[in-house]
Formats: structure tokens, C-alpha cells, sequence
């Protein structure tokens, strides 16, 4: 973990009200897939606490990464207004999503805004000899992100949206759900909304199932004790002893 | 080390610098010393502690407002004993003083906790009583001086520390509370705990915080806590700490001037973990530049025409 000012390379809108943020330091720490960052947004318009955002994307050679998200109020809207500069973040935080080195079949779940960590997961075992199922879904084809960074690392991709408008219609929980015997994962990785992490636990599967949850956030590190989440063994913080917790222990 | 221009006496306890790090906003210590050298606070206040461990407030917990942030985090903490055998040891590696943050559900609790925290290292309490996010206890005990007084009273007979009572802004009197808890015989003051408050979501017409109501802070705050530092500073005798939404060391000075001993940094450390070094960096600049021997003597030099 480490506090750095990250340079603002580049700013696109992926799709409408959906920016990426790619981000320079030379010093960046190691990341875990899944991990994320606590970045400032520059005290715009009244805005104090950092945005938790997680990391899409990786580059150890180029010390950037990739941050993806929604433009929702003041800090977003700041923070989709760059055109470069430096802002303070603490990275990499949290545990992170990790796979072990025996399992060969993993699939993935991901919803809406929950898609771009996953990917993180991909890039970085995707030469382990690792089958990679990704299902994703989406409220229409107006939020559809990342459809083509997926496909190119997946072994199969799965796309759903809620009105048909891009992939399958309906829940992208129901689309995985019809073909989990035949793709038979050893291990299923989620992050989307609660609704989707809910439908994901009451399959009650087999299989090893880790979440990344999301709450609102303070320090990021583990000392406000804001961020929480219930648990069988209790309320834990989603920045410090999360984001990832397996399925069983999360209280949905 | 000791001396210098940022050496403060604290009820007899010497600290570095009259920067401390905030109850809740710290938790431990443990997280923020993955990032830099904790040595280097005056002290350190831990996350308030109750008797049994408590679960705190369902989520969300926090809210941001504009220039503040609203939390009901409701006291989640492991409980006393496991503080005293799990958390203290790592803070006792450290050589910087600490501040057990107590909260109670009743008189026998304060007494009860002041009894545990003064046969262990720590070096102060600070009697929270103006806790706004839980419904038994904490503020229960803070908004009338004679509850303040009678309940200072009774941890006073108990603490073998140097006792601090951390007063509560939604009060009528602040002047009239602080009296109350030098009265009860306290050794310091601290103040202020977070303002009540509340955010609304206007997308779903609903709290932002699952507990609807919370506790305000940050930098929206702090001319209230300016104005309530100022107030007690001319109402009784004993030391301050100030606190209130400080994020830079000017912020620091102006509590000084304003009659504080010491201040506690909060929510600037949510803002930015490295906040309370730049704080103290910027004092010790500061004192170099005005050529001041000892930053206490701005204590109280507030001119008022």
C-alpha cells in the first residue's frame, strides 16, 4: 500500500456518462487483481472524501493502470473533466481476487459497473493455462462496457442485458446458471450489484464462489470502519478485510 | 525526542507536538503505519471503546456533504479486553502516548473501563460522552451539566490516567458543560465531537445513511468548533484539545490562538492517511519562520478589538 500522485494520461468516455481513467506513477506498488484505489478528486465543488474506484487494467512494464466509472456527482463529474495532471490516490488496497495454482475452469460474473475488476483477473492469469467462462450483463446496450477486452481474453462470453438490447435478454445470473454442468467451473469470481451477488448466493453452488462487494467509503485502509459489510462472522470492512469475501460468509 | 518548538505538556504527559489523531477516524494505528512512522504524532486517540464488542450500524454509514462527511458508524469496536490484549501491544512498539476513547451504557461501564485502561500503559482517557450515533450511552450522558459532572465524578475516582472529556457540540451551553466537567474534576477537554446531521439521496428520496441521522464533520465544521474552543477557553482553566474539521496547520494555529493546548485531526485523515504529518510539518515550519521558541505561546493570543 502506498500514497502517490498518479498522472493523468488519458480520459475517454467509453460510453455515454462512462469514463477511463488511465493512470502513470513509476513507483507503483504491486497489485492483486480485484484490489482498488482511493483516489482525491481535486476538492471540486465542496468534495472531500476519495472515490474507491477498482482497476480494470494493469501494466506493470508501463507502471500504469486503468480505472473505469460512472459519472454520478460532484467527484465524477470532476474527476471526467481531466485532461491530465497529477491527483493523490492510496493504492493498491484491499485483498484482492487470487486463484490457486490447481484450478483450471473459472468463471466469471460480472454486472454492470462489477464487470471491470474482473477483467483485472483475466489479464493477469490468462497464460496459466486457465479456461476463462465470462458472463456479463448490463441494463441496456447504452452501459455496455468492456465488451471487446473481454472477448478477446475469454475462452467463452456470455453477454446479457435486462432489455435485450445487446447479448441475451435477462439476468446474467440465469444465463450462467443454464450452463454451469457443462462448463463445470472450479471456482466463480463476482462483482455487480447486490440484486445479482443475492441471485448468484441462492444457487447455492458447489463450488467455491468469492464477491467483491461495494459500500460507501472513507479511508479506504480499514481505520473509519464506514464501509462495512454483514457477515456470518460479524460486520468487516469491505476496504481492509474485503472487497473479496467468499459467497458463504457474506449476509446478503 | 522531546523539545523543541512543538513540545507540549499535557496534563503532565509530554507529547512531540500538540498534534493527536482523532477517536474513529484511526482506528488503531495499525493501518496508517503500513504508510508512514506513527511515532512521529504527539499522540494517538483509538477507535471508542465499549465494554462487550459491538457490531455498530447497518450501512451505508458514511455521506458526503458539501466540505463535510456524515458517518454512523455507531461504535463498532472489539471490546476493551481485546483491545488491552490484541491492539495495545503493537501501540506499545511505538513511543508515542495513547488515548483510550471510552463509551458507556451506564455509570458502572465508564467506572468499569476507567478501572481496565489504568492498569495498562495507556497514558489518558477520554471520557466520550458525546457519542450522537448510539442510542444508549454516549451522548446520553452529554448534553446536561449535571449529568456531565456526575459522571465525571464517578470516572474520576476510578481513572489512575489523566482524565479528558470529550464534549459534544449539540448542546445549549458549551461554556456551561465544560464548567461542569471541571467541576466533576476532569484534567482536560476536548472538543468537538461531530455535529448531528443528515444527507438525502433525492434519486431515491431516501437517508443517504441507513441510521438516517449522523455525525457531522470535516471541514464544514470547524468554525463551530472555533467558536466552542473559544467559548471554553474563557469558561474554565483546564487544557484544551481542540478539534473540528482541521486540515492544515493553519487550522492548527488558528484552535491555538483560540485557546487549545492540543488538537486532534479527524476527518483530514480520510481525506488524505499522510494529513497529520503534513500538519506537523507545516507547524514546525511555521514556528521557525515566527521565530517562536515553543508554539505555546500562541496559546490563548487571540485579539479580540
Amino acid at each position: 500500500m502506498k500514497e502517490l500522485f498518479v498522472n493523468v494520461r488519458s480520459n475517454i468516455e467509453i460510453v455515454k456518462g462512462i469514463h477511463k481513467l488511465k493512470l502513470y506513477n513509476p513507483t507503483l506498488p504491486e497489485f492483486i487483481p480485484g484490489q482498488f484505489i482511493n483516489l482525491a478528486t481535486g476538492n471540486f465543488d465542496g468534495t472531500v472524501l476519495r472515490r474507491p474506484l477498482s482497476v480494470y487494467k494493469y501494466d506493470a512494464k508501463e507502471k500504469t493502470f486503468e480505472v473505469i466509472f460512472d459519472v454520478k456527482g460532484n467527484g465524477t463529474t470532476f474527476l471526467s473533466r481531466l485532461k491530465g495532471g497529477d491527483l493523490p490516490a492510496t493504492l493498491f488496497l484491499g485483498n484482492g481476487f487470487n486463484i490457486d495454482d490447481k484450478i483450471k475452469r473459472v468463471a466469471l460474473i460480472g454486472g454492470g459497473m462489477g464487470c471491470p475488476p474482473l477483467y483485472s483477473v483475466i489479464e493477469r492469469y490468462k497464460n496459466k493455462g486457465i479456461r476463462f467462462y465470462t458472463y456479463i450483463g448490463f441494463t441496456d446496450k447504452g452501459k455496455a462496457i468492456c465488451i471487446e477486452d473481454f472477448e478477446a481474453v475469454s475462452d467463452r462470453l456470455t453477454i446479457t442485458s435486462d432489455d435485450g438490447s445487446i447479448g441475451e435478454k435477462g439476468l446474467v445470473t440465469d444465463a450462467f446458471k443454464a450452463e454451469y454442468e457443462k462448463i463445470k467451473p472450479e471456482l466463480v469470481l463476482a462483482c455487480g450489484p447486490r440484486g445479482m451477488l443475492k441471485a448468484l448466493k441462492d444457487l447455492k453452488l458447489e463450488v467455491p464462489v468469492y464477491v467483491s462487494m461495494e459500500e460507501r467509503m472513507g479511508c479506504g485502509i480499514g481505520a473509519c470502519y464506514t464501509c462495512i459489510c454483514a457477515t456470518i462472522e460479524g460486520n468487516r470492512r469491505v476496504c481492509a478485510d474485503g472487497p473479496v469475501f467468499e459467497i458463504k460468509e457474506v449476509i446478503l | 525526542m522531546i523539545g523543541g518548538s512543538l513540545a507540549v505538556e499535557l496534563c503532565g504527559v509530554e507529547l512531540k507536538n500538540p498534534v493527536i489523531t482523532a477517536s474513529g477516524t484511526f482506528s488503531f494505528g495499525f493501518e496508517y503505519s503500513k504508510l508512514y512512522d506513527i511515532n512521529r504524532l504527539g499522540a494517538i486517540s483509538v477507535k471508542g471503546l465499549t465494554i462487550e464488542r459491538r457490531e455498530g450500524n447497518p450501512p451505508p454509514r458514511i455521506a458526503e456533504t458539501y466540505g463535510g462527511v456524515l458517518n454512523s458508524v455507531g461504535l463498532q469496536n472489539p471490546g476493551i479486553e481485546i483491545f488491552v490484549r490484541n491492539m495495545l501491544p503493537f501501540l506499545e512498539t511505538k513511543n508515542t502516548p495513547v488515548i483510550a476513547n471510552i463509551a458507556g451504557d451506564s455509570e458502572y461501564d465508564y467506572c468499569h473501563m476507567a478501572d481496565i485502561i489504568s492498569g495498562t500503559s495507556v497514558s489518558f482517557i477520554e471520557l466520550n460522552i458525546s457519542c450522537p450515533n448510539v442510542k444508549a450511552g454516549g451522548l446520553a450522558f452529554g448534553t446536561r451539566p449535571e449529568d456531565i459532572k456526575a459522571i465525571t465524578k464517578a470516572v474520576r475516582k476510578h481513572a489512575k490516567k489523566p482524565l479528558i472529556v470529550k464534549l459534544s457540540p449539540n448542546v445549549a451551553d458549551i461554556a456551561e458543560n465544560a464548567r461542569a466537567a471541571e467541576d466533576g474534576g476532569a484534567d482536560a477537554i476536548s472538543l468537538i465531537n461531530t455535529v448531528s446531521g443528515m444527507a438525502v439521496d433525492l434519486e431515491t428520496r431516501r437517508p443517504i445513511l441507513k441510521n438516517v441521522t449522523g455525525g457531522l464533520s470535516g471541514p464544514a465544521i470547524k468554525p463551530i468548533a472555533l467558536g466552542m474552543v473559544w467559548k471554553v477557553y474563557n469558561a474554565v482553566k483546564l487544557p484544551i484539545i481542540g478539534m473540528g474539521g482541521i486540515m492544515n496547520s493553519g487550522d492548527v494555529l488558528e484552535f491555538m490562538l483560540c485557546g487549545a493546548t492540543a488538537v486532534q485531526v479527524g476527518t483530514a485523515n480520510l481525506i488524505n492517511p499522510l494529513s497529520a504529518l503534513t500538519i506537523i510539518d507545516g507547524l514546525r515550519k511555521y514556528a521557525e519562520k515566527n521565530k517562536l521558541s515553543n508554539l505555546q505561546e500562541l496559546k490563548g493570543k487571540l485579539i479580540v478589538d
